[in-house]
């Protein structure tokens, strides 16, 4: 069917012209290197088809990809000489691999960045029931699932932050008074296929009600200066380029332009401040990364240490400070910059609730024209 | 002639074998056309989701989806036709070097392109900075610059994909038209008509072909599309997934269906289309004047400025504060793992694609047309689809799960999918090598009494194997650059640059962190066109 591609480059690479010798010496050198290679690859889990509790080793699914993980997990490694494996990919095209590997899988821990996707693992059956009182001491009860199905292990806040030039505080109240006329053209917030937006709204509807929520979206999509586009850095620049007044961002992201090597990203993260809304109700709508044990996990023993040590303390200090998030064990404080910000009353509603609701929130954003 | 016209069993049949192992794991992508559940509310739900979809995605994806294919196609013949038209036909100055290097954007993914354009003109880039030096920052704000947009990312994906037109347009100009072109010029049709009425109706087909590989690269990106907020096809099926996985495979299974369809009406215009033309020999470059010569390769130059230098500088601009993390020992084992798997999956491509090749050669039939013909569609669906047909197709060969743990843990898994995705680029490019080949050698051959394989390894191979290495050349950029496939089926602890490029800009949600990686990823990419172009040796 198709006749195409590079025919036509051919022609082009014919005219790089190069001396036949290097051209190849290149050649044999690359086979070198490249057999050289094949002969060095590493294969962790070549022993692990034998299904064998005794193996030292853990597989982790993550769609997480910061460097502390890493860190945290070698760490791991050194104390307990248990070896981490990870497959880094995508949230939803792990969840699929999950599915489909079904019983065969040899992931052990699904670790997440959004409760949404932890609910919509546990949903579709792939975690499995424990239960640790080291974790239920660490992780207080609304950051985890019933049955020790999920773990919350870092905390962020998805907060308001306002101009400091042409926004006072007092002017502010909630998420909801978002959606009202005043703010006509002043808001900045990014795509409702952001699973952080999905999960707020879904807060918003588990507090309110479906049809509140949609008139809220509503309201919220007249008062956007744009069409949402970019990330929630994005979205703080916006304002401090004078284009909007407020912003829906979570709290980590503010921490980053703060500590950013560029000085125009440190002036715009020192251009706004941040609200934590709906302080005299329910609170702040709160959300976690957190991590599951798979149902078929092979290791699960090890699988349980390795979530008991990332909710040490040891590990909760490293993992709140790599990315200025709030630490979910109540015994660790928050970094300097995060404390800076004030404490604030959250919003306890289950978690596992904002995961149920999930579709919802998508389909809302969808009707609403939240683009 | 007895011999030449007896069928070839051995080959057909080994074309056979290749064509299934690649078309059909494609026919599992049609399993979302089906509803399955365990209960009658659980397909119920699934059912509700489908038509909200239906309601309020789909329509507006598949808009968007035709607006950005418009768009970036629109973009890439404004950037790739003309200067392809003035380096065939004329000399000036730099004409050399452009002809040469604007190919070279094709080494930057898209996404890359993207975010880096993103990053140059957002409140706090380059852009800014460098106004800063003449202008206050108020003043510089209320230009309300925002490229974070549709528009911009039609015009930013055309710079990454431009070359395709290019290139395609490049070799039929420079070989096709000249003696209706010449004829023209006798007549004393001015060279700016000539341009509209002869040669450029007469490229049409080639213009198609080019733009064609453009669709399919606009179809699978998702990167930039997400950023961007451009919802098309791709961020669709994101969605499903969200919502359920069935809604997923179903927008798959439509987009399967469509794409299938666009494209053979496609191929079909471009077959019709087609003039055959004697080749007037060799290529006389005219010279012209000073002054045009200046213009023109201002005009030449353009493409190539927007779609390398510009996004090259801003990535080591991005990427010198960051220039350490290239210095640990793993970017050596990640740089090497690419390249490995990389070069495996294109020298298997490139070997099946010779044995289709040289099969419709013993055997013209219709049916080996055929066969060489489905085992091109994977290019046109997203990587992410392949990947989970893949695996439903190797659950289906081994429902115990030992097949795939094997494969998956030992890459196979994944060079079979680079293998049905990549296909079509090694397929086309070695058919213009074995078009050249004129079949007047191996027939004699055959005539005189050798087999088809001595005849393959004494004559044709020797014909074609520098064409060969271009093609894997080609190959291990593309798959070099592969994203969505690498991040479906990689073993434990596995990375290759694209995909370390990908995790770095997306955790920081910033491309600072993974310019590095990036530039490596261009660099390896620029490395494998320089090793393998084939040497200047005529055919």
């Amino acid at each position: 069917m198709v006749e195409l591609k590079f025919n036509q480059t051919l022609y082009l690479y014919s005219k790089f012209d190069i001396m036949k010798k290097i051209y190849f010496a290149s050649i044999f050198a690359l086979a070198g290197l490249f057999l050289s290679s094949c002969l060095a690859t590493d294969k962790p889990n070549k022993s692990e088809n034998q299904v064998n509790e005794e193996e030292k080793i853990v597989n982790i699914y993550t769609d997480r990809h910061y460097d502390v993980d890493t860190e945290l997990y070698k760490q791991f490694e050194a104390e307990t000489g248990i070896k981490v494996n990870a497959v880094e990919g995508k949230t939803q095209e792990l969840l699929e691999r999950l599915e489909k590997e079904g019983d065969n899988s040899k992931a052990d821990i699904y670790f997440t960045a959004d409760i949404a996707r932890l609910f919509q693992a546990k949903d579709a059956g792939f975690f499995q029931a424990s239960s640790s009182e080291k974790l239920n001491k660490n992780i207080p009860s609304h950051l985890r699932g019933v049955e020790g199905s999920w773990y919350g292990l870092t905390k962020r806040a998805r907060v308001i932050v306002y101009s400091n030039e042409r926004v006072k505080p007092e002017m502010l109240t909630t998420y909801e008074d978002l959606a009202n006329e005043r703010w006509k053209g002043k808001i900045a917030v990014r795509s409702g296929s952001n699973v952080y937006n999905q999960s707020l709204l879904a807060s918003i509807i588990a507090s309110n009600g479906e049809e509140t929520a949609q008139n809220w979206a509503e309201g919220v999509v007249k008062n956007m200066y744009q069409s949402p586009s970019g990330n929630d850095r994005d979205q703080v620049k916006a304002i401090y380029a004078g284009k909007a007044d407020l912003a829906i961002v979570n709290t980590y992201y503010v921490g980053k332009l703060l500590s950013s090597d560029d000085e125009l990203e440190r002036k715009a993260g020192e251009s706004i401040s941040i609200f934590y809304p709906n302080q005299s109700d329910r609170g702040a709508h709160v959300n976690v990364s957190g991590v599951g044990i798979v149902k078929s996990a092979p290791n699960k023993e090890n699988a349980m240490k390795l979530i008991e040590f990332l909710s040490s303390e040891v590990a909760q200090i490293k993992l709140a400070e790599a990315n200025f998030e709030y630490p979910v064990n109540p015994s660790v404080k928050a970094s300097d910059m995060v404390a800076s910000w004030g404490a604030f009353k959250e919003d306890t509603v289950a978690l596992s609730k904002i995961g149920q609701l999930n579709t919802a929130a998508i389909k809302v954003f969808d009707r609403a024209g939240w683009k | 002639m007895k011999a030449i016209q007896s069928k070839y069993w051995t080959w057909i049949i080994l074309s056979i074998c290749i064509g299934g192992i690649i078309f059909i794991p494609l026919l599992f992508v049609l399993e979302g056309f089906t509803l399955s559940g365990s209960t009658s509310a659980e397909i119920a739900e699934k059912q509700r989701n489908i038509n909200h979809l239906k309601e309020y995605v789909i329509p507006e994806m598949i808009y968007t989806t035709l607006r950005m294919i418009f768009g970036v196609s629109f973009v890439s013949l404004l950037l790739g036709v003309i200067p392809a038209y003035l380096l065939s036909n004329y000399r000036f100055p730099l004409s050399n070097f452009l002809r040469k290097f604007n190919i070279l954007p094709l080494t930057i993914p898209t996404y890359i392109m993207g975010f880096v354009y993103a990053s140059i003109f957002s409140v706090t880039g380059t852009f800014t900075k460098i106004a800063l030096f003449f202008f206050t920052p108020e003043q510089i704000f209320s230009w309300d610059i925002n490229v974070i947009t549709e528009g911009w990312l039609m015009v930013f994906l055309g710079f990454s994909l431009y070359p395709y037109v290019y290139s395609s347009c490049l070799l039929h100009f420079s070989e096709k038209n000249k003696s209706l072109d010449e004829a023209a010029s006798t007549l004393g049709v001015s060279p700016v008509k000539r341009f509209l009425s002869v040669s450029l109706p007469l490229a049409v087909p080639s213009i198609l072909g080019g733009v064609s590989l453009v669709v399919m690269e606009v179809i699978n990106d998702y990167g930039a599309m997400s950023y961007f907020n451009v919802k098309t096809f791709t961020a669709g099926i994101f969605q499903a997934k969200q919502m359920n996985f069935s809604g997923s495979l179903y927008l798959s299974a439509l987009l399967f269906v469509v794409v299938t369809f666009v494209f053979s009406t496609l191929f079909f215009i471009r077959s019709i289309r087609r003039v055959k033309q004697s080749n007037s020999g060799l290529t006389q470059l005219k010279f012209v004047s000073r002054k045009n010569g200046i213009f023109f390769s201002l005009i030449c130059f353009l493409p190539f400025f927007l779609g390398f230098i510009v996004p090259v500088f801003q990535l080591v601009y991005l990427a010198s504060n960051n220039f350490s993390a290239l210095w640990s020992s793993s970017i050596l084992i990640i740089f090497f793992n690419a390249l490995q798997i990389a070069l495996i999956a294109a020298i298997l491509i490139v070997f099946f694609a010779v044995v289709m090749h040289y099969n419709r050669y013993l055997n013209r039939s219709k049916f080996a047309n055929f066969l060489a013909n489905v085992s091109t569609l994977g290019y046109a669906i997203p990587g992410a689809v392949i990947g989970v047909s893949v695996i439903a197709f190797i659950y289906t060969l081994d429902s115990s799960g030992g097949w795939y743990q094997w494969t998956i843990n030992g890459l196979v898994l994944l060079v079979f999918a680079y293998v049905i995705r990549f296909f079509a680029v090694g397929y086309n490019t070695t058919e213009s090598i074995f078009n050249q080949v004129s079949s007047q050698l191996p027939d004699a051959s055959r005539t005189l009494g050798k087999g088809a394989l001595f005849t393959f390894l004494k004559v044709y191979f020797p014909s074609v194997r520098f064409g060969l290495l271009t093609t894997l050349a080609v190959v291990t950029i593309d798959v070099l650059k592969e994203l969505p496939l690498t991040l479906i089926l990689q073993p434990f602890n596995f990375e290759t640059l694209a995909t370390k490029a990908y995790k770095k800009a997306k955790v920081a949600e910033s491309v600072a962190d993974a310019a590095p990686y990036a530039l490596l990823l261009i660099l390896s990419g620029i490395l494998v066109t320089l090793l393998f172009m084939r040497s200047d040796k005529k055919i």
